[in-house]
């Protein structure tokens, strides 16, 4: 045992195939955070003096506030000032004086190693895909096209500075800065994400993309993405994340805010596989994510769906408000957990409007000595008239040293809300096991295929493509849990 | 004079959808009718309406009853007239025995005339055997669990129960076989007579062999579109129902 | 789940109000030294547990301020004669009075004299089964260092009862407490410790009572040992006036394929803080707890229940319905925890809630702590009003709408008032939820 699971890098690089770093010349701050880093991060962005003032209103918040510790996670305190807050790779920073400067050939490598093109000649069919590297964003495809629609789809610092009106009329209005620690955190030192625009009554016809990948050691990474939909448009939007194998913890607090007016409708996918940390729990990523969309208009919609597969510590609960009337919330989410991963997450639906419906679906998955929470908000306020949600949160032990805890609150206060909740917790079935097993299927299979059955009402959320790479991905995190 | 159960130009919709839409029939005292039409074409409306059900809303028309238009009551009062509707999806109300609830409607219905506990129970027993319901089933939940003929032999259970003065029945006799088929229809067929007006919904011919309609009315998108007396309904006993389909297409009765 | 040590030192030095080193010597002076010695061990807990705020988990639905220790600072004394037999006593073997901070016992059916059963004040049973107190007094299920108002209880209950059950013995009848509280200002600080020693069965039953006039505060808390095959049935009726604030913390430990069964009917009170369930401590052994509730003008009632699975191969089933009216506020949190170990596990919880008045608010927090595998747990919880076709029904047969609705509140509630084992108490319950619907509808 000990040998099979010694440090053959080999193996481990299997097990993670992510893990590798790229050697690029790097743009660094200093670690530590001060006003005056939140300055330096401004000015190398070259930002208005209304985005600095912003960062700084956050900050000010952020320090008189301290970590949040409800959530059944266990980590050591964040020494915050032992982090470098600005980190891009040397040649991109001359990218945003130049249009046509070239793309660091070690970024574009590791692009391609991941299995996301990101030229506009390679570009994916049907995919325009926004990649992220440390805390800048470095490419984006398929511009034109969407240009020619009305549709806007950037790294938040061009929106900031090609659409200072839009992003001022819309950035911190769902996820304001003093919204909880980590959010705020995010609205001071915020480096890069994903900006989208979609307009009145146009349909976004490709899947927008971003991948985030976390390369320089000791760098948090706090993107910040925002999504609006008019009235009437629709566009579905798909997230990937990566991390190399590092022994020291890394940061990552995100904040995405989406907006949905009258009749838009946003779709929002993530597959989440930061570096988990080895199987000691060594190293790893801290993954303190901020999401919420609001559906400001009628008929407004909006879709989540996760599949949170890696990162040591998961704090998220993506969420929606639902004012507009007759808006749709859902959430769909498979959370795996194995080593001695940790992961608190779900939802939040909030029925301000009436006739609003939301939808949660949360499948948990525990393995190894891993700590996975379903944690939820269901609230029907007191004038929100005819409201109903349903929720079925289900957790599967796989092993007997992990645990699985589900803890939604529920709130209504009119009497018309009908709510609807249901959770299970049990063990990966024996009998279902057995069966496929004396069909001549081997366990590691027979575990597959009941674990993807048991997510399939998530996955079927999901893109084709996405499909596949969760199903691989949930393959992969959970061999060898068994025996 | 009015006749006993009169229908006039009822418009209904629900959830701001057009169903009923100017549908007339009359039932005159002691007459049994039958009404017939394709699935959509307004049948379970026309009974949930007779009914008051709170979900539909009539736009135009009246349903008199005696005279007196019943759409301004409601549904305890229509009940409480003598109007009764055997649905055809008879809702489980867990939590509430037959016996109590058998108790509380005859109390509502009959007023200062309720007979006392104990007769009451001997005659819902004797009406119990009548329609083959087990005496067990007195203490279970109301049609909770029960199987779809124990659902239809409870409604024929609480007509004989409340003996009502009009009835509408909304397909009893689907998804019974034809021994429930038999006992539904016995069990209606005591409560037919001289002072008694019936109106029977349904989608298939097959409970017209045990139950005699006097007329035959026809509902297509919410009116209706064919009526006849007592020689329609010979034909009809004669030639089974392939001059209505040729008539009106397959889908009149088989949708 | 690590709490910010300085934090916990600075709310450590709060007591509650009237409840101070003072009020405690003048207590305990000189008294039994069996009892002084556990009231002092609960004293140096009480001083060193936080008082609840209002933002700690446990208390964010109900703020502890509500709780107006201030204004009541009596102790509660008997007023002579106040306290009359009921029809219900002939249903008991034995009938335990407790009227202010007296207690009166009568053994109606002999039992306690033909020593079947043990029924005294915790006075009594410090002097004559010393060794019963010792080991069951602020025992396993509830010591003193589970939280401020337990570890407060244990240091000043006013009112204490011990009732032991021998081996093998089955009551009749059972055991009924009525306690009946006139006073106001007091604080009623109740102690219940109940033994139910292996194989034997029995049935207890609470009811509680203060009139509306009657400004008091309740500080409770049980203890009840269910030994190996033993079976114990235990009911609190619970319907204290509106003047009364409780705060209660219940715990039953269950050994080995021994079974308890526990039925919580909270009806009355203002405000309420209920904390209460089952530790399955032994192998085979299960616990079948059911509750209702029903709140209406402003009443606030919060009720947390503990499924706790500590060994392999035990059950556990909650049904806790309750419906909300007018500003009533009702909460439910519900916890199964399964601890390291606790393998072929069954445990099984459901809420289910009618809010049946805009304004009325139900939370539900329904949760799974899951320590172990091989286990099956599952919760439900509903939150809505009452379905309006089975309304429909009902009147369609001539019943009139407030009737018919009131039909149905009374069926949703009607499994679990089947499950109470005396006509009388089913009766009662009857009564005053139709009161309360009567009011309403």
């Amino acid at each position: 045992m000990e040998d099979k699971l010694g440090t053959d890098s080999a193996l481990i690089q299997e097990e993670y195939q992510y893990g590798f770093v790229t050697q690029v010349d790097e743009d660094r701050i200093p670690k530590g955070l001060n006003e005056e880093t939140i300055r330096l991060i401004s000015a190398k962005k070259g930002e208005p003096e209304w985005m600095t003032e912003w960062r700084l209103k956050a900050f000010r918040w952020w320090q008189k506030k301290s970590e949040p510790r409800w959530a059944l996670l266990n980590y050591p305190e964040i020494d915050y000032q032992d982090i470098c807050y600005y980190s891009a790779p040397k040649k991109m920073t001359d990218r945003f004086k130049n249009e046509d400067g070239e793309i660091d050939p070690e970024v574009r490598k590791t692009f391609e190693r991941l299995g996301i093109p990101i030229d506009e000649q390679h570009r994916m069919e049907g995919v325009a895909v926004d990649a992220v590297f440390d805390s800048v964003s470095v490419a984006t495809t398929h511009r034109e096209m969407l240009k020619d629609m009305g549709i806007i789809f950037c790294s938040i610092s061009e929106a900031i500075r090609d659409y200072p009106d839009l992003v001022r009329k819309y950035l911190g209005t769902v996820v304001p800065q003093t919204d909880n620690y980590f959010a705020s955190l995010n609205s001071a030192v915020f480096t890069d994400g994903s900006f989208v625009f979609v307009p009145k009554g146009v349909r976004c016809p490709v899947e927008l993309s971003t991948y985030f990948r976390i390369n320089s050691q000791d760098t948090g990474q706090f993107e910040r993405t925002l999504i609006i939909a008019e009235e009437g448009a629709y566009v579905s939007y798909l997230e990937g994340c990566t991390a190399p194998m590092r022994d020291t913890n890394q940061l990552h607090a995100a904040v995405v805010e989406l907006i949905a007016l009258d009749d838009a409708q946003i779709k929002y996918a993530t597959i989440q596989n930061w570096y988990a940390g080895d199987a000691e729990g060594k190293g790893g990523i801290y993954n303190f994510v901020t999401k919420r969309g609001h559906c400001r208009g009628k008929r407004s919609k909006i879709s989540w769906t996760q599949v949170e597969a890696g990162a040591a510590i998961t704090w998220k609960y993506p969420s929606c408000i639902l004012q507009g009337d007759h808006s749709v919330g859902e959430f769909y989410s498979v959370a795996v957990t194995n080593d001695r991963m940790q992961a608190d997450t779900g939802t939040k639906m909030i029925h301000i409007g009436n006739h609003t419906r939301s939808t949660i679906v949360s499948k948990g998955i525990s393995a190894g000595h891993s700590a996975n929470t379903y944690r939820g908000l269901v609230q029907v306020l007191p004038d929100a008239v005819g409201c109903r949600n349903y929720s079925a949160c289900d957790s599967m032990l796989v092993g007997a040293t992990c645990t699985a805890n589900t803890v939604p609150y529920i709130q209504a206060e009119n009497s018309t809300a009908i709510i609807e909740h249901e959770a299970t917790t049990s063990k990966i079935s024996e009998d279902q096991l057995f069966y496929l097993r004396s069909r001549g299927i081997d366990e590691e299979s027979a575990i597959s295929l009941v674990v993807n059955g048991f997510c399939k009402e998530v996955f079927k959320q999901l893109p084709m493509e996405f499909a596949v790479e969760a199903t691989k991905l949930l393959e992969l995190k959970l061999e060898g849990s068994i025996g | 004079m009015s006749s006993y159960f009169e229908i006039n130009e009822l418009k209904a919709e629900i959830e701001g959808k057009p169903i009923l839409n100017g549908l007339s029939l009359t039932v005159a005292k002691g007459e049994t009718h039958a009404l017939m039409g394709p699935n959509g074409s307004g049948k379970s409306t026309l009974a949930n309406v007779i009914m008051g059900h709170p979900a539909y809303e009539v736009t135009g028309g009246e349903i008199l009853f005696e005279g007196e238009n019943i759409l301004e009551l409601d549904p305890e009062e229509r009940a409480r007239k003598g109007l009764f509707l055997a649905f055809q999806y008879p809702v489980a109300v867990p939590g509430v025995t037959v016996a109590s609830f058998l108790k509380h409607a005859h109390d509502a219905v009959y007023g200062e005339k309720k007979l006392k506990a104990a007769e009451f129970l001997k005659q819902l027993r004797a009406d119990m055997d009548f329609v083959g319901v087990d005496q067990t089933f007195l203490n279970r939940y109301l049609n909770d669990g029960f199987s779809g003929g124990e659902k239809k032999r409870m409604e024929i259970l609480q007509m004989l129960t409340l003996r009502p003065r009009m009835a509408v029945m909304d397909e009893t006799d689907s998804g019974l076989d034809i021994d429930a088929l038999k006992v539904v229809s016995m069990g209606v067929n005591k409560l037919v007579g001289a002072e008694f007006g019936l109106l029977v919904i349904t989608h298939y011919e097959r409970i017209l062999r045990y139950i005699h309609p006097d007329h035959l009315h026809v509902l297509i998108d919410g009116k209706v579109a064919f009526s006849g007396g007592p020689e329609l309904v010979k034909r009809l006993e004669e030639e089974g129902y392939d001059w209505v389909r040729n008539e009106f297409g397959k889908e009149a009765l088989m949708a | 789940m690590s709490m910010n040590d300085t934090a916990l030192a600075e709310k450590a030095s709060e007591t509650i109000a009237g409840f101070t080193e003072e009020a405690f010597s003048a207590l305990t002076q000189p008294g039994n030294p069996l009892l002084r010695g556990k009231r002092e061990e609960a004293f140096a807990e009480y001083l060193r547990l936080p008082a609840p705020h209002a933002f700690d988990e446990e208390w964010r639905k109900t703020d502890p301020a509500l709780f107006r220790f201030d204004t009541w600072s009596a102790l509660p004394s008997a007023a002579a004669g106040s306290v009359q037999p009921t029809d219900w006593d002939s249903a008991f073997d034995v009938v335990v009075q407790v009227d202010g901070a007296s207690v009166s016992i009568e053994d109606r059916t002999g039992i306690l004299s033909a020593g079947r059963a043990y029924v005294a004040s915790l006075f009594d049973a410090a002097e004559e089964h010393p060794d019963w107190v010792q080991q069951y007094l602020q025992g396993a299920a509830l010591p003193a260092s589970t939280d401020k108002f337990t570890a407060l209880n244990g240091a000043f209950w006013n009112v204490g009862i011990f009732i032991h059950i021998p081996e093998g013995t089955k009551l009749e009848k059972g055991i009924f407490l009525r306690y009946r509280q006139r006073e106001t200002g007091a604080v009623l600080i109740p102690r219940l410790v109940i033994v139910a020693e292996s194989g034997s069965e029995a049935t207890v039953v609470e009811h509680l009572e203060s009139d509306d006039e009657v400004s008091m505060g309740v500080v409770s808390a049980r203890e009840l040992y269910v030994d190996q095959a033993a079976r114990l049935k235990f009911l609190t009726l619970q319907e204290w006036g509106r003047g009364t604030y409780q705060i209660g913390n219940d715990m039953a430990v269950v050994q080995r394929d021994a079974q308890v069964d526990w039925i919580t009917l909270n009806l009355g009170s203002q405000i309420s803080k209920l904390k209460f369930g089952s530790d399955v401590a032994g192998p085979g052994s299960s616990a079948e707890l059911d509750g209702i509730f029903c709140t209406d003008t402003d009443q606030h009632i919060d009720q947390t229940t503990l499924q706790i699975h500590s060994a392999p191969h035990t059950y556990s089933r909650l049904l806790y319905k309750g419906a909300v009216m007018d500003q009533g506020h009702s909460v439910y949190r519900g916890i199964i925890q399964a601890k390291p170990g606790a393998i072929k596990v069954d445990a099984y919880q459901t809420n289910n809630n009618l809010v049946l008045s805009n304004g009325a608010i139900a939370d539900t927090i329904p949760g799974l702590l899951i320590d172990a595998d091989d286990l099956k747990c599952s919760h439900g919880a509903t939150i809505g009003n009452l379905d309006e076709n089975q309304v429909f029904y009902l009147r369609a047969r001539g019943i009139p709408e407030h009737e018919a609705r009131k039909l149905l509140i009374l069926g949703f509630y009607d499994e679990i008032l089947d499950r109470i084992p005396y006509a009388s108490i089913r009766d009662r319950v009857h009564e005053l939820l139709v009161e309360k619907l009567d009011r309403v509808l």
